[in-house]
Formats: structure tokens, sequence, C-alpha cells
């Protein structure tokens, strides 16, 4: 869900765990699988654009196939009765 | 009150802050990435996500990042741990074989004998021998089950 707030977008690793309330330890485990199937791809920030002193951080994008794939699983979580309570905040 | 105002502002207190949310999650993050393999890209991406954290949370997170880097890093290791293995001469896949298969041999030996010895010799049950009798005996039941893998391998392979 968390990925699908912005689907062109740029995610790092801390905001999408934040974002997502999903601990890190779950997290990166399940961007790992995303990435072995195709869902997102990852990159690395452009080490010219960073004003503070740090390294570049590794951003992970949604591709196509994880768009269509993330939203039948969306699709199929409206239907389900237990996710009524969830505040949909994407198309 | 003055007292735990001198504790809290004490040099060792600001030494103790220091090194808990200063040093300590950069370098104990730069230990604990090296569970994943040479090269793989988490450990880079992990250094880098430490500066995105804000310096209150860092210590937790990095006790996080522990159990991520023991479950998802070692695997990983295993696997590129047991990939390279494959690419050894098969001399050295043999020596190894049987190096281990001695190994196993030689505790599963001393594990049933141990156990025997200790119940036998001090003619006793009492709780703790019954207990180390019954870690001896599932040590030796574990070594042997592997014996009889790595005796299986040996055949498969020959």
């Amino acid at each position: 869900m968390a990925l699908l707030e912005d689907p062109s977008g740029r995610h790092w690793g801390y905001e999408l765990s934040k974002r997502s309330t999903v601990r890190s330890g779950v997290l990166y485990p399940m961007l790992t699988r995303m990435l072995d199937e195709g869902w997102v791809e990852d990159g690395w920030e452009d080490p010219t654009t960073i004003r503070e002193k740090r390294p570049p951080r590794r951003y992970y994008q949604l591709t196509d196939k994880g768009r269509l794939a993330l939203g039948g699983v969306l699709q199929e979580a409206r239907r389900e009765a237990r996710f009524t309570d969830l505040h949909w905040r994407f198309a | 009150m003055a007292e735990l105002i001198a504790t809290v502002t004490s040099w060792p207190s600001l030494l103790g802050v220091l090194v808990v949310f200063g040093f300590a999650p950069g370098f104990c993050l730069r230990l604990i990435v090296f569970a994943y393999p040479r090269g793989d890209p988490r450990r880079a991406e992990l250094i880098a996500e430490l500066y995105a954290v804000p310096r209150i949370q860092r210590p937790l997170w990095v006790a996080e990042q522990l159990e991520v880097a023991l479950f998802e890093g070692l695997v990983m290791r295993a696997r590129t741990w047991n990939v390279s293995r494959r690419r050894w001469p098969a001399a050295v896949r043999g020596a190894g074989r049987t190096l281990s298969l001695v190994i196993t041999v030689v505790l599963a030996v001393g594990g049933v004998g141990g156990s025997v010895l200790v119940i036998v010799r001090l003619g006793s049950f009492e709780h703790v021998l019954v207990l180390l009798g019954a870690f001896g005996g599932g040590l030796a039941a574990a070594l042997v089950l592997g014996a009889v893998n790595l005796l299986k391998d040996r055949f498969r392979s020959s």
C-alpha cells in the first residue's frame, strides 16, 4: 500500500517502513522477494545530488509488472471484510 | 534532586549518551552488515539508511538490523558458500567430506561412550546425570544421522 501511494516514485527502505508501519525485519526480506519477482527495481541515489555528508541511498521503484500485481492484490483486499476499516489513500 | 541532576549531567553520563546514540549504532551496524555476502547491495544500503533514521531511534533500529542480518544475510552467505563450494576441485571436496565424516564419527562415539561412562561409573541416576545422558544420546543420534547422510552422499557421488 505504501508503494502504491506513489506508484511511479522512488521509495527508500526506512521511509517505506515508517509509512507502512512494517518493521524493517519484515520489510527488507519482503523487498528482496519483490525484487526477485520483478515487482520492484532498485537503484542508487546520484551522489552529486546529496547535500548532506552521507553515502548514497538505495531506492526501490515499482515496475509495470509490480503495479499490476499489487493492484490485483489490492482489488482482492478491498473485497475482504477484514480490511474494511483501512483508509485507502490511493485510486 | 541535586544528586540526580549531578548524575545526569556527569561526564560518564555524557560519555554514555555519546556512545549509545553517536558511536555505537554506526559501529555495530558496520559489524552487522558483515553477515551479508561480500558485494551484496544491502551492506551499503543499511549503512546509508542509518543516516535517515533519527538519532534517538538509531540504537533500536540497529538492533532490528541484527535480526534481519542473522536471518537474511547468513542464509545468503550459506547459499553463496554452497555455490562456491561446488566449484572446488573434486579432490578438495572429497577431502572435506572425509574430514567431516571422521569428525562426525569421533563425536558420535565420544557422545555415546561419554554418556554411558558417566551413568555407569557414577552408578546413580540423579537428574543431572539423566539429563547429561539424554543430551549425549540426542547429540549422538543427531551425529549418527549426519554420518549416515554423509555416507549416502559419498556412495551416490562415487
